[in-house]
């Protein structure tokens, strides 16, 4: 094994436990004491991971933006100056538009097969409805065992879910914590946004980008204002 | 070129009415605009205005563009700022409840505290995919490895490889030269981690 390599396999257990937040098994933590290179692998990591926690608790990360809205920039920008552009050539993709190309590739599989994808577009229309409940009742935990309300689906045409929570009986919250709203999948869990109540109803809407079909349940938790993106463990509320 | 040089010269490109370089600058900046859309505005339709009004300024003001005051992501957060603030007190004109110059500060606090978080955004852009795709799991999901490795039908490695290359190249955008100093490993990804292994 080459120096360089072996620090790279090092590299890739110190991203995996920097990435997951938690401490080092003995075998990396002895060699991190002993490895310079490693340790500031280590600082540089948990920097990148530091700014990666903050940024995914303000923003959603995983939105992407709907097919049409190319479509409709790019007939926006050929309706005005610079004039060189405005009867000019359909906007095209330069080779290195990576991603966003692939996926017109993949789109362009769908339209090769109009009847397949009619299929495909029936199933979806139908399914939905029967996987994605429009409404979910949520029931209090033992923290708030009064708490009781509605979380009601509303998917958007892009694909994006509007969720509507309507909760009677939450406590109120101090200044030093929040309310979290968490869609709930198997595999893990997604916040959908925050908020604080004074113990009166509420009902409030929340815009999500997830999956609800990986993330079906919904739950609230109390959340201490410390930075710290993770879940804490106060369920307060939840669909059965 | 770097990825900043490479932004310039698109913003040049534009200014000459070069649509191709619009496209890749749409590339690169609709899904940051639309996550920080979705964030100040609260509504899908109000961040796809949001998306469309900030690259068509961008479009029109492309000779405005000055490389030596700044990025071209910092150009684009400040007309997206600008927008974002006027829609939303179009918005508060027609709110049922008061809204104060309180109400303002507290719009002027997020952008302060979504500058940071928007540099974020734009770095993930310059990630390969399947990259990117690793880390949103991770951190936006809240993930571990093993479910990231369950829920893409991959192997753990190669889950912690991508983990591995995608925040260093995070930490090489948002942080160039922290930490390198002492650093004999070479930027290219060594034999077997490489980008090419990426699926």
């Amino acid at each position: 094994m080459t120096g360089a390599s072996e620090h790279a396999d090092w590299g890739a257990r110190v991203a995996a436990v920097v990435v997951e937040r938690r401490p080092p098994d003995p075998e990396l933590a002895s060699h991190l004491a002993d490895c310079a290179i490693c340790t500031d692998e280590w600082r540089r990591l948990s920097g990148a991971s530091a700014r990666m926690i903050a940024a995914a608790r303000v923003l959603p990360l995983d939105a992407v933006p709907p097919s049409h809205l190319r479509e409709r920039v790019a007939a926006a920008v050929r309706g005005s100056s610079p004039a060189a552009a405005a009867a000019g050539p359909r906007i095209r993709a330069l080779p290195w538009a990576g991603w966003f190309t692939a996926r017109r590739g993949r789109l362009a599989w769908g339209a090769t097969g109009a009847v397949l994808g009619a299929a495909l577009a029936v199933v979806v229309l139908v399914g939905v409805p029967a996987t994605r409940p429009p409404s979910l009742a949520l029931t209090g935990s033992a923290l708030a065992p009064t708490a009781n309300g509605t979380a009601q689906l509303a998917r958007r045409p892009d694909g994006t879910v509007n969720v509507t929570l309507s909760m009677t009986g939450l406590p109120a919250t101090s200044p030093a914590d929040f309310y979290e709203l968490w869609l709930v999948g198997d595999y893990g869990r997604v916040s959908a946004g925050t908020f604080r109540s004074d113990g009166s109803p509420i009902r409030l809407t929340f815009v999500s980008a997830a999956d609800t079909s990986r993330y079906p349940r919904i739950g609230i938790t109390l959340e201490p204002d410390d930075g710290n993106p993770a879940a804490s463990d106060q369920r307060v509320a939840s669909s059965t | 070129m770097d990825d900043r040089a490479q932004e310039a010269e698109l913003v040049v490109a534009i200014a000459g009415g070069d649509t191709a370089a619009f496209d890749a600058l749409y590339d690169r900046m609709a899904r940051p605009l639309y996550a920080v859309g979705l964030r100040w505005l609260g509504d899908v339709g109000e961040a796809e205005e949001l998306v469309q009004e900030t690259l068509v300024r961008a479009w029109r003001q492309a000779d405005r563009f000055d490389p030596a005051r700044g990025r071209v992501a910092t150009w684009l957060f400040g007309i997206a700022r600008h927008i974002a603030t006027d829609r939303w007190r179009v918005h508060a004109r027609h709110a049922t409840v008061p809204l104060d110059a309180a109400s303002d500060r507290e719009l002027d606090g997020g952008f302060t505290e979504l500058a940071g978080a928007w540099d974020v955004a734009v770095a993930l852009e310059h990630l390969p995919p399947a990259q990117r795709e690793v880390l949103v799991m991770a951190y936006r999901h809240d993930l571990s490895q093993s479910q990231i490795s369950d829920a893409l039908g991959i192997p753990l490695g190669t889950v912690k490889s991508r983990t591995f290359h995608a925040l260093r190249a995070m930490a090489a955008v948002l942080e160039p030269g922290v930490g390198r100093a002492r650093d004999g490993v070479t930027s290219d990804p060594p034999a077997g981690l490489g980008s090419g292994r990426v699926r």
